[in-house]
Formats: structure tokens, sequence, C-alpha cells
């Protein structure tokens, strides 16, 4: 029996954890959570709640998966996570209580809990491994309320290999909480211990063939891996650039831009560089930001990328108008991505398909979606564009007039030819033109940018963004070009002063970028001058 | 108290008929219903598995009343038609030969409304019982996870052969039998300690070739009809992508030549030395019925891929004595692309020796994503091409694989969505006629909206394989292989 005193412990101890999780969660790592739902796809059907069968902590993986469709929501992951690792503590109390255990028991439940809170800032730890242990935690509990020898006995051996089937390897935790109980209830049972810890160590093994799992994989599933990082507040800023780009929230994505200290990372000018597109300023502030060359345009994809990259990738091609690299990407997106499964790549893989106007293609996936609670809606408004009046969606006019008009065969990686055929089949389409520009920027490639310029800018009234007129200024200085070809350019004389000074600072300095950093630092000139790509020899 | 309980069973009664029932408030509609899959007047082998099906338009409840020569069945179900597999099978082996009619009565949004009925042509001739298939998504040219299946097309099971989580994700290519049979098949396993799993009277062996002697890695190949040889294309494959909407990716080889492989004497036979200077592409090697021939496709080099609308494939075929295992000097053109305008690809001999069935398409050697591309087939006996178009559809047609009795065919078809590869099978008569196909039976009717994984190659055998993924894990991971030599011509 409790004392008032302990009962009123609890309590408090359970507001203050129920206050402090759901804030570190909501406040520091809500990206972070939103995006674990976007990688998954949790159908409402029978032939997926079947597929868990195949693979061990089928249980705890369909109850962990189907709580995190929940973190869709904005406050919904943050007041899931909470509500399982505060069962998951008082199950913990629980538990301490079966050890005779008198004081302190709210706190140290509260331990292996704050471990689980920080594992769930890892990527890969999914709620699966949460609910495990509930699972777990409750059979030991139950296993402690039969007071017949022979009942507990048959209870444990019988129940520690179906926890391996239904809650994966948190059944390890089963043998020695036993272990541990009956030696504080006095109860010495060397052979049934030992049959429980035989039983621990060898079961994994003998399902494995049936899951077609390796070993490794055998002792450790539902974690799909045992690395820790801990805490990654730049990496949820660059989730928190891909989320708010995936909810259509640009201004969301502008505000982060804005306030921000956005990390050095090809992920986070990825966005940047989609978000200054859509509004126009690419070529105006490219340089304002961290531009890991090339790589903050279109994200490389290969064998050695991660997953995460892959899974980007495809909004790039996506937003320049390029469908069918738009659809290869979200593919291989979904392929790479932890459950091979995602509703983010769903739905993108939707829209590729509705502005392509294949109708069975995009009814394919919209069907996958209504399958789901909260994609649902989403999917029922795509469904009645399929036969409504496009002149209703402007977006999706929009999209289908940046659609290429004729075929051709490219590499994968041969981003100039599809960005010029995309400027051939609709020359108003400034995305694709800034991106071709950028491009030759960033790869410092003058002569490919100039002739490009020349193709699909020159004589028309165009605005001239600052990054093309300090190129060209280079071009024009290569070319020992004249005042009047300068002017064809409708170069400023503020810039071609600027260019001017910039020149005779770094000869001035033999070369040396200090002088020219706080003045010239986001210049195109001082990039062309010194940005080196990190690990290319003479960094 | 009794007289209570018998009205009280009179009126739930009355209100459960009221609610279900629908005679007299019936709409007759002349149209078909909205089945899915399409299994509307398809012709199946009376070994199938139960035909599952859904209705689109989702109605409260399905009345279906299936009549046939001999037998009548009256099944009441929700959207979803799932047939008991003891009354199906009793159904089709009494009406064997025989047309069952469907007719389907739905109540849609409290109307009930009957179909226009369509029928089943149950045919006698039984379709080879197992049909094997990688699943993958369909991601062009990558992979994570792939596995082969083995299902069993009397009813619903279905068994992993290999699974690449086990083979250190390594990529594995499609398993291949030899005269449709369980115990001759083999497929390739990549990856450090892969190579080509050989099942030879349910002996497996693993078969690598000496590194740099080969053009590349061995691919499509075909089994000899005696199971001592078999003929490969070596190829240096390369993807693409296409720019317009409607087309996606386009695979092509930089190089591709042939060569047989004695599985006895660990050997590699290369084809006659070229006399023109300049080799074009050979691919898609397959052996005669008889063993006597070696069939396969030809096209000469083009710049690759500026000008991939120009590389269209002939078919050769070239005399193979297995005795000496050598070629003949002469090459015969079956079907030449010049002439027609078209390139063919994929090409399978039906067992009976009657027929080589190919996929043809506008350009190209590896067309799956050309929505053009189509089956055909030729009549080795007449030359004549037969266009099957009770089996192609708008989408492409292609891996098809012949029954032992050469009265099926199995292939992967895109119809359903452009995207997604599935099973079809359809049927020909005695006549040659192609009948119109229908799609590999699931447990759940919904399977296919909600896979995102295409089925690859799927391949028909007469029994059940001798091996599973347990076994190529060890044979990837504990198996010596066994090298073939390349012989010098």
């Amino acid at each position: 029996m409790q004392t008032r005193d302990e009962i009123w412990t609890q309590i408090l101890v359970a507001v203050i954890f129920i206050i402090g999780c759901f804030s570190f969660f909501q406040f520091l790592l809500p990206y972070h959570l939103f995006f674990k739902e976007q990688t998954q796809l949790f159908l409402l059907t029978t032939e997926y709640f079947i597929s868990y069968f195949s693979k061990p902590a089928w249980l705890a993986c369909y109850m962990g998966d189907f709580l995190t469709q929940f973190y869709y929501l904005r406050g919904g992951g943050a007041a899931v996570l909470t509500l399982v690792l505060l069962i998951e503590w008082w199950l913990f109390m629980q538990v301490l209580r079966q050890f005779r255990l008198k004081k302190g028991i709210p706190f140290l439940a509260l331990i292996p809990v704050f471990i689980e809170c920080l594992l769930h800032c890892e990527l890969h730890y999914s709620l699966s491994v949460s609910v495990a242990f509930i699972l777990v935690l409750s059979t030991f509990l139950l296993y402690t309320r039969i007071k017949h020898t022979w009942g507990a006995l048959v209870f444990g051996v019988i129940s520690l290999p179906l926890l391996y089937i239904i809650a994966g390897i948190p059944f390890f935790l089963f043998s020695p909480l036993v272990i541990i109980y009956e030696i504080s209830e006095r109860k010495i049972r060397l052979f049934y211990w030992l049959l429980l810890i035989l039983i621990m160590v060898f079961f994994p093994f003998i399902m494995k063939p049936l899951y077609l799992l390796t070993t490794k994989q055998a002792y450790q599933y539902p974690l799909s891996s045992l690395k820790i990082n801990g805490l990654n507040l730049k990496r949820e800023k660059i989730l928190a650039l891909a989320s708010e780009s995936y909810f259509e929230n640009w201004k969301g994505v502008n505000e982060l831009i804005d306030a921000e200290q956005l990390p050095s990372n090809a992920v986070a000018t990825y966005y940047t560089n989609i978000a200054l597109s859509r509004e126009g300023k690419l070529a105006d502030k490219l340089l304002d930001y961290y531009q890991p060359f090339s790589q903050g345009l279109f994200l490389q994809v290969g064998p050695t990328s991660n997953w995460m990259d892959i899974f980007f990738s495809s909004d790039v091609f996506f937003h320049v108008g390029d469908m069918n690299m738009a659809q290869h990407s979200a593919m291989l997106g979904m392929i790479f991505s932890p459950h091979n499964r995602s509703s983010r790549m769903v739905k993108r893989l939707s829209e590729i398909n509705l502005v392509n106007s294949d109708t069975t293609a995009t009814r394919k996936y919209l069907r996958l979606l209504e399958a789901t609670w909260f994609h649902r809606k989403w999917a029922l408004e795509h469904e009645k564009m399929l036969s409504g009046n496009i002149e209703d969606y402007p977006w999706l006019q929009a999209k289908r007039s940046q659609i290429p008009n004729r075929d051709i065969i490219r590499m994968s990686s041969d981003y100039p030819t599809i960005l010029n055929l995309l400027l051939e089949s609709n020359p108003d389409n400034r995305r694709a033109l800034d991106y071709l520009l950028c491009f030759y920027l960033l790869n410092k490639d003058i002569q490919s940018f100039s002739q490009a310029y020349d193709k699909w800018c020159k004589g028309k009234e165009i605005h001239l963004p600052k990054a093309y007129s300090e190129a060209l200024l280079i071009k024009l200085a290569m070319t020992k070009a004249t005042q009047k070809e300068r002017k064809e350019y409708g170069i400023s004389d503020e810039v071609a002063n600027a260019f001017a000074e910039y020149t005779a600072t770094y000869e001035g300095s033999g070369g040396n970028l200090e002088p020219l950093r706080e003045r010239f630092g986001k210049t195109y000139w001082f990039y062309f001058h010194f940005a080196r790509m990190k690990g290319r020899s003479g960094e | 108290m009794g007289k209570i309980n018998t009205y009280l069973f009179l009126l739930v009664s009355c209100i459960l008929l009221a609610g279900c029932g629908h005679s007299g408030n019936v709409t007759v509609s002349e149209e078909l219903p909205p089945v899915y899959p399409d299994y509307t007047n398809v012709s199946i082998p009376y070994n199938i598995a139960p035909l599952n099906f859904l209705l689109r338009n989702k109605p409260g409840v399905v009345e279906i009343k299936l009549k046939g020569k001999t037998k009548e069945l009256l099944i009441r179900d929700s959207y979803k038609v799932q047939f008991a597999q003891d009354t199906w099978k009793s159904l089709m082996e009494a009406e064997k030969g025989n047309t069952i009619k469907v007719q389907i009565t739905a109540k849609v949004g409290g109307e009930w409304i009957q179909y226009a009925p369509f029928h089943w042509h149950v045919v006698s001739e039984a379709i080879d019982p197992y049909l094997s298939y990688r699943l993958i998504e369909p991601g062009y040219e990558v992979w994570n996870k792939i596995q082969l299946r083995e299902r069993n097309l009397e009813n619903f099971n279905e068994r992993v052969i290999a699974d690449n989580n086990l083979t250190d994700n390594s990529c594995m290519n499609c398993h291949t039998y030899g005269n449709q049979d369980p115990n001759l098949s083999f497929f390739h396993l990549r990856g450090a300690t892969g190579g080509t799993i050989l099942n030879r009277n349910g002996q497996l062996r693993k078969l690598t070739t000496k590194a740099n002697e080969l053009l590349a890695s061995l691919v499509y190949g075909n089994f000899h009809p005696s199971g001592r040889y078999g003929v490969f294309s070596s190829n240096i494959i390369l993807p693409a992508f296409h720019t317009y909407k409607s087309e996606r990716l386009e695979v092509y080889d930089t190089e591709s030549e042939l060569y047989v492989l004695d599985f006895d004497k660990n050997r590699i036979i290369p084809l006659p030395e070229d006399t023109i200077p300049e080799k074009p592409f050979r691919t898609f090697p397959v052996f005669s019925a008889n063993g006597t021939s070696v069939y396969y496709c030809e096209a000469p080099r083009v710049s690759l891929p500026d000008s991939i609308h120009q590389l269209m494939y002939s078919l050769h075929r070239i005399d193979f004595d297995a005795a000496s295992c050598t070629f003949g000097s002469r090459v015969d053109t079956l079907f030449s692309a010049s002439e027609e305008g078209k390139s063919i690809c994929h090409l399978k001999t039906s067992p009976d020796g009657k027929y080589i069935m190919y996929t043809i398409a506008d350009y190209g050697t590896f067309p799956i994503w050309h929505r053009e591309t189509d089956l055909q087939m030729i009549d080795l006996n007449t030359g004549e091409i037969n266009e099957l178009q009770a089996v192609n559809a708008t989408c492409s047609d292609t891996y098809h694989s012949w029954s032992s009795d050469s009265r099926w065919f199995v292939f992967a078809s895109k119809r359903d969505d452009g995207l997604y590869g599935k099973p079809y099978f359809s049927y020909i008569d005695e006549q040659g006629v192609a009948h119109k196909p229908f799609v590999l039976p699931q447990r759940d009717p919904a399977f296919y909206d909600y896979t995102l994984k295409s089925f690859n190659i799927p391949e028909l055998s007469k029994g059940k394989l001798p091996f599973d993924a347990l076994d190529i894990e060890r044979m990837y991971w504990h198996t010596e292989a066994d090298t073939m030599r390349l012989m010098t011509h």
C-alpha cells in the first residue's frame, strides 16, 4: 500500500515528466517526428496487417507504426511519445515494486525512460521498440501475479518465445527480470533460470531461418541499428526546411532561412535554393548562403549516398518541371527509406503522375493514400483533380506547362541537357533558367554560363540578378570586351565599379582572400577565386 | 411465450429479407460489372486458384451466381468476393471444358443492380502449377530489397526461394527454368561471393567465369533441352532517361556477345568469329525446342544513346550441334528489323517447337518501359506472325514464359497502372489463337492496389523447386564456385 506522500510524489514526477517530455519533443525535435511519419506509410488494410507476421516483433511493430502515423499531426508526435513513455515509466515503477524496493521508485523508473527519450532522438529508433518494452514489462508483471508455482514456470517458458515473436529483441529483458524477481522472493530455481536463459540466447537463432534474417538482424530486431548519435539539432534544422517545404509552407521555409543560422550542409542549401528560386531570387541571393558547388542545386545520388539525400532528391526535379527524373528520384527515395514505403514519396508520385496526366498511375498511388488515416483527405481531393477542370487547379496548370514537349535520352546526372530542354519547351520557365545558369556558375564554368545566358536572356528585358551580372563581368574581362558590350548586358555602373575595386584589391593583395572577404565575401568574384570543394586537393 | 418467439422470428426474418433481398427491385444494367482484376470473359485453367475479385464501386452486398453446365453456385459477399477454395475446386473440376456464366447483382447506394453477365471458359488443359518471379520495386536500374519467390498457382501458397537480405544485399537476376522442369534452373546471384546458381537434377552449383575473360557478366540465358548446355549473352548494360512524360527509362547495351556454357565440362564456347569488321550487338539467345539451333537477337551498331531510335534488333537463327558443341556457319534471318521497322527481344521457343514468342517495340533492346511494347509470335513452320491482339494492352507486355505443354504462357504486363508489372496468363488453343489473359489471382483481391513491387520474369514450372532461400544463403557464403573457362576459336 502506498502512502499519501508516495502517491503525491508519483503524481508530481508524472506531471513534470509529461511537461518535460512533451516540451522536449515538441519544441526541440518537432520536425524529426514529422519526418519519421513521412518515411512510413501505414495502411489500414488486412494484407498490410498480415505483412507484419513475416518478421519478429509483429505486434510491437504494428502498434508502433500505428502510433507513428499520429506524428503527422502538429503536436501529435510529442503527445504520442509522451504517452508511450509515461506508460513505460509507470510499468517500470510496478516492476521495481516487485523487487521490494521501497524508496525513490518514481525516480529510479525514470532512468530507463530517460535513456529511451534520448534513443528516440535517433531517426532509426522506432516507436515499436518502446511498445515492445511495454509488452515485455506487462508480461513480466502478469508473471508476478501467478502464485501457482508450476503455473508460473509454464507461463515463463511459454511466454518467453512468444515475447520474441510479438516484441522482438526486448524480450531479452524478461529472463533477467524473472531471475531478479525470484531472487528477491527467495525462490531459487536454477534449472528453470537456466532454461529461460537458454531460450533467451538461442530462440532468435532458431527463428532466424523462418524470418529470413541474418544472425545480427535476429538479435536486434526491431532495432535496425545500434548506433547512438544523440540529440542532433543541426539535422533538426535541415529537417525543418525539408518538412516545411513538403507542407508547402514556403513562408515558413523563408522564415527559417532568414532567422536560423543554417548549417553548412548540402540539403540545407538545396531547400534554401528551392525556396529562393520559387520567389525568383535564386541568382540574386545565391551567394548569400553556403554553396557546396552544384550539390546544393541537385543532391548527388549514387551508390554511396545516404538515404536521406536520396529521399529529398526528387524535390528539385519536381520544382523545375523534370517529371521523369522527379519520378525516378521519388521511387529511389521510397526504395531506400527505412520502411521502403513512404507517405511523402507516394504523395509526390501521385502529383507527378497527375501532372503527367497519367490517370491510372495517379490512381494507383491515391488508392494507397486512401487506405491511410491521415492522407485519405489529401488523396480524395487529388482524386477530384483527375476528372476536374484544370483551370480550377492553377498549380497543376503551371506544372503541366513546364513538361518537355519532345523526347531525348540523357544520363541521370546530365542536368544541363534537361534544363535546356525544359527551356526549349517553355522559355518562360524561370526556375529551369536559374537552375541552368546557377549550375554553370557554381561549377565555375563561365563559358557555358555565358553561352546559355546569351541564348536564353540576352536582348530580353529581364531583371539581371546580382550573380549573373558579376559572372558576366568576369566573362567580359576574360574576353577583353568593350564598354559598349558591357552596356549591352545592362550591367549597372555600380556593379562594374565594384568589380574594378575587387580586381584592384585582388591584384594588390597578391591573390590573398582575407582583404576581400568582408567587402566581397558574398560576390560571385570571391566564390570564383576562392571556393574549394571540401576534400579536394589543394583545399 | 412460444408464440411471441415465433412472431419475433418472423419479424426479424422479414427485416433481414427486406434488407437483403432484391426480388422485383432490380435495375438491369447492360454494362459489365466494375470487376477488378479484370476477370471478365477469360479462359482459365481448371487447376487455377480462385479468381477472387472486387467491385470498384464498393457495393454493400454482392450476389454472384455462377452457372456452369453441371453445377450452379450462389454466393453472397461484400464488395470483395473471395471464394472458398474447396467450393471453387469442385466447381472447376465439374466444369472442366465448359463455360461458366457469372451473373453479378450488387446493392449500390441502396439500389440493386444486375450487371451484364460475363463468362469463364474453363480449359481442361492444366497450367503448370508453379510460378517463380522476382519481386522488386520498379526503381529502374537500382535495388534495395529483392526476393525470388515461388507461387503455387493452384492455391495461394507462396514461398521465398532467394532473398538478398541473406546474401549481403546483392542483386539477383531472374530465375529461369529449362523445359519448365523444377530440377533444371538457374539465376545469377551478384555480389562478392556470388555466381550463377545452377540447379541441375536438384543439385545446386555455383558457377563463375574467370575475371575479364568474358565481355561482362552473363545476363540473359536459356537451357539446351538436354540440360547440359546453356546459351547466354554477356552484356554491358547502361540506363538512360527519357525526357518526355510517357516514356521513362531506356536500357541499352554498349557491348554484347553470345556464349554457350557446357555445364559438364565447365567450359564456355563463343560464337564463331565475325567476318565483318564492326561486331554487331547480339543478345537474348535461346535454343530451339529440339536443341539443334540457337535463336538470338542481333542489331548493327549505332551511336548510343544519341541514335537509340535507330537501334533495332532482328531475329536470327544459327545451327548448333550438341554432340560436338559447335555452331553451323549459316545464319538465317527470321525477322528483319530493317524491313519491319521494329525491334525484337526476349525470345522464348515453345516446348512443342511450333512457335517463338518475343517482345516487339519501336526500337531498343529492353523496352519494358515503352508503352508500345507488345508480344508477338512466329509460327516456325509457316513463318507467319501472330500479333496476339487479344493478349496485348496499351502498356508494356513483356517477359513471357511458356508452360510445358505449350498451351499456356505467362507474361509481365504493366497494363494496370503503367508502372508495376504483374503476371498474366493466356491460353493458346489448338489453332494457335491466344485468348484474353487474366492476372495471377490473389487471396485478397485488393492485393495489387497496395503492393509496391513489380513481378519480374514470371516463369512457369511443372513442380516445386528443390531449394529455398536458406540453401541460396549457404551457396552464397559457403560454397566454392566452379570456374568456367573460355575456349578460344
